[in-house]
């Protein structure tokens, strides 16, 4: 059992966040090259139908990871060498994943922040518990409606609602933190539905992190879904009076207002075959990890000037001109567009 | 403010407590919000509030509020 302080993890955060420090927490105006997480995708099968799936599960893209238990060590030990102190382990579902703690144990949880990304469905009390054991730091339970039918239709599963709001429930009682993903647009961060959202979980001490809605996989092409400066203007305001609501663009430790900008490339995605991408929304590759190292792969992708410059706004989520140069190509999480011809559109 | 009224302050601020609240007896997670984020949300305020730099054996030594100002204290603040 793992589930404690992780002195390397507390480590390498600690240098980071010196580092951000340091720099006023924005670089000075220069975006760095500094990795500090990924997402890993080792499985896309899911059994929900999300309407806005990123990764296209929802319409049947699951394809076979042809990742290792070793590629995965390879994976992490690299990213731990490069001062990588968070892993988001996704799907697709991770909880349907039968490798899921052999995948953990490969990761080496003691080295990292870990946590799920999940729909919650799967999740009991006794897998609540193995979880925490394993190393699991915490989990995130999406949910897109505080109105139980209107998350059920929009996640293609009845029920949706009421499991995932028992998953939160087990999370916590397990001794993990629980934390509600929410995908935020212009058809949402202005309501007051998720103004009450927001003090439903601070109520309860849940935690809420924001994504952008980015129009990428499922919902490509739906430049209408994106935030407006008013969105994001409104989505502050909520942040200043729930600390418990993070962004991946804020800083870190959201101790105070500033922001550290878009993390592309610095907190990159792994899919089920090795690819390394950007960003969850960023279907492109920089390069396999089953025939270059990490290091490379990412210095690659922090070549383009459209990922190394310092962005304050989610290129994917609030910035319409990159969304509509970019992610209309074809391309995909399981099958994406190599970077030198994403960028060349 | 005394050094010790400013530092039962931080504990209730970063980890959301009332502001009466005892927070003598806090440990590492001993409440939800003390897990290894929130852990680093403390050091940040710490080393913030009190204008220090601690060491990465001082962060895992701060295992609770008293070990705290144990670890403060060798950094010269004064809780008397």
């Amino acid at each position: 059992m793992i589930f404690g302080k992780k002195p390397r993890m507390m480590a390498k955060f600690k240098k980071h966040y010196d580092r951000h420090k340091n720099n006023n927490f924005i670089g000075g105006g220069q975006k760095e090259f500094v990795p500090w997480g990924f997402t890993l995708n080792y499985d896309n099968k899911c059994n929900f139908k999300c309407q806005h799936c990123f990764t296209k599960s929802s319409l049947g893209d699951f394809g076979k990871s042809t990742l290792s238990l070793e590629d995965v060590k390879s994976l992490a030990d690299q990213a731990d060498e490069l001062g990588c102190f968070e892993v988001d382990i996704q799907g697709g579902e991770p909880l349907m994943n039968k490798d899921l703690f052999n995948i953990l144990e490969a990761v080496d949880t003691s080295r990292f922040y870990t946590y799920l990304t999940s729909n919650g469905w799967f999740m009991t009390e006794e897998m609540a518990k193995k979880l925490a054991e394993a190393g699991v730091d915490r989990v995130l339970i999406s949910i897109d409606s505080f109105t139980p039918e209107e998350h059920d239709k929009f996640r293609g599963k009845k029920g949706a609602y009421e499991r995932a709001m028992q998953a939160m429930k087990y999370i916590k009682d397990a001794g993990m933190r629980a934390f509600f993903s929410v995908t935020i647009g212009n058809y949402n961060a202005q309501s007051k539905e998720l103004e009450d959202f927001t003090k439903f979980a601070a109520a309860n001490k849940y935690g809420l992190i924001f994504n952008c809605a980015s129009p990428s996989g499922a919902w490509k092409g739906h430049y209408d879904m994106m935030m407006s400066e008013a969105d994001t203007k409104k989505v502050e305001e909520l942040r200043a009076n729930n600390p418990e609501i993070i962004r991946d663009l804020w800083n870190i430790l959201d101790n105070n207002d500033l922001i550290v900008g878009c993390p592309a490339v610095n907190f990159f995605y792994v899919n089920p075959y090795g690819d390394v991408l950007p960003c969850v929304f960023m279907h492109t590759s920089m390069g396999n990890i089953k025939e270059k190292p990490l290091k490379d792969i990412l210095m690659h992708g922090f070549e383009f000037e459209q990922l190394n410059k310092l962005s304050p706004k989610c290129l994917t989520g609030e910035n319409i001109d990159f969304a509509k140069k970019y992610l209309n190509q074809e391309t995909s999480v399981m099958q994406p567009m190599m970077i030198d011809e994403f960028f060349k559109a | 403010m005394t050094n010790l009224e400013k530092y039962c302050n931080i504990y209730r601020k970063v980890f959301e407590l009332d502001n009466n609240s005892d927070v003598t007896t806090l440990s590492f997670q001993g409440i939800p919000l003390w897990d290894s984020i929130g852990h680093m949300n403390l050091i940040a305020a710490l080393e913030e509030a009190f204008d220090v730099q601690f060491e990465i054996d001082d962060i895992i030594d701060l295992s609770s509020f008293e070990k705290g100002k144990e670890i403060l204290t060798k950094f010269g603040v004064d809780f008397n």
